[in-house]
């Protein structure tokens, strides 16, 4: 591998790992979610200084070309990462669902027709929510 | 015995009021309570305007979230007995009197409304019928018992399945899969002969397109559900 592939490839991997680590630091990005792809990052850098390994790991898979070992490896990283999104979208629709349901059941216990509060329901729900809390405690 | 009628609604405010008015006639020993589905038509203000019990989701969720939140108020409501039952005014009221005589007499945990027993009345495109059959096939092969009309939005269940379906309730196009579901726990399911209206206004929420989608989906839960532990 040519050298001055070798520096942009690091390079840009380490550019991309600063950039997420910065959103982390900002708080716009939760840990659990970069952690793929930190580990993504982390092989290519691998890959880029000991290109050797690829010959390796070729050999084992039975593949021929070193090169579709490199997209073989690549597509496997890149499926991976997709699939944990798509469990976390699975996670997030439950949640979001469950959420939304509580909201109109909890709207529907604590306004009346007209959108606005009434009162007596509103000291119902409240007395409900702290029993339930209370059973709650007593259960621990 | 508190007795109620969810209806889920999404964009119904053309039927809504018929709705209602045929169960007010034909079902007075049931409540009701209205779902609206996050409608983006008058849908909510006319239940506003006519002091209609209705609880309004803030979003969108589709039709298996939107049920599952009227099964959620029965249970909290402590109601017996739960019925489904479309805002599109396809389903008549005058069959929930029948179906809970059945459900007593059967002791049944779910009575579903079937189009198919005797053949009167709606039946469907050809298409569609055909697709209908081969799910209520699928789920006789794998549960030993035939259900002929296994995508009808109209059931009635019992106390235990109102909890059941208050934890879980599958989320897109549910109806087979609630079946499934149910013979998998060794609910018991029984059918009466109803007949029902053609949809007079909005739209199925199935199209022609995703009909074929909808039975690759619905079969493959099936067979999913049938391996599931909980």
């Amino acid at each position: 591998m040519n050298l001055l592939t070798k520096v942009w490839i690091i390079a840009l991997s380490i550019g991309i790992i600063i950039y997420l680590l910065e959103k982390i630091r900002k708080q716009k990005y939760i840990v659990k979610f970069s952690i793929p792809w930190f580990l993504t990052f982390l092989i290519i850098i691998i890959l880029a200084i000991f290109p050797g390994l690829i010959d390796k790991i070729a050999f084992v898979l039975g593949i021929k070309e070193p090169t579709n070992a490199i997209f073989f490896i690549a597509i496997g990283i890149l499926i991976n990462n997709i699939i944990s999104l798509s469990f976390s979208i699975s996670e997030l629709k439950k949640q979001s669902i469950r959420m939304a349901q509580e909201i109109a059941l909890l709207k529907k216990g604590i306004f009346n027709i007209d959108g606005e509060i009434d009162n007596s329901k509103l000291i119902e729900v409240i007395t409900l929510l702290e029993n339930n809390n209370m059973d709650r405690i007593d259960e621990k | 015995m508190k007795k109620l009628v969810i209806i889920p609604a999404y964009n119904e405010q053309n039927n809504l009021i018929n709705v209602i008015n045929d169960l007010k006639m034909n079902a007075p020993d049931f409540d009701y309570v209205i779902i609206n589905d996050g409608s983006t038509d008058e849908t909510m203000t006319l239940c506003a305007e006519n002091s209609l019990n209705v609880i309004n989701l803030p979003v969108n969720l589709g039709i298996g979230a939107c049920v599952q939140t009227g099964y959620k108020y029965a249970l909290k409501k402590g109601y017996k007995i739960a019925v489904q039952f479309d805002g599109d005014g396809q389903h008549k009221a005058e069959y929930l009197g029948k179906m809970y005589k059945e459900m007593i007499e059967t002791d049944s945990d779910m009575v579903i409304g079937s189009r198919y027993l005797y053949k009167n009345g709606f039946q469907s495109t050809v298409f569609r019928r055909m697709g209908i059959k081969i799910l209520s096939k699928l789920i006789k092969v794998l549960y030993k018992q035939e259900i002929k009309d296994v995508t009808s939005g109209l059931r009635m269940v019992n106390k235990r399945l109102v909890t059941e379906f208050s934890n879980y309730y599958p989320y897109d196009y549910p109806e087979p899969e609630t079946v499934a579901f149910c013979m998998r726990k060794k609910f018991k399911i029984t059918e009466v002969a109803v007949t029902m209206r053609a949809r007079n206004e909005g739209k199925s929420s199935i199209n022609k397109i995703q009909s074929i989608y909808y039975m690759v989906k619905v079969s493959f839960s099936i067979i999913i559900d049938y391996f599931k532990k909980t």
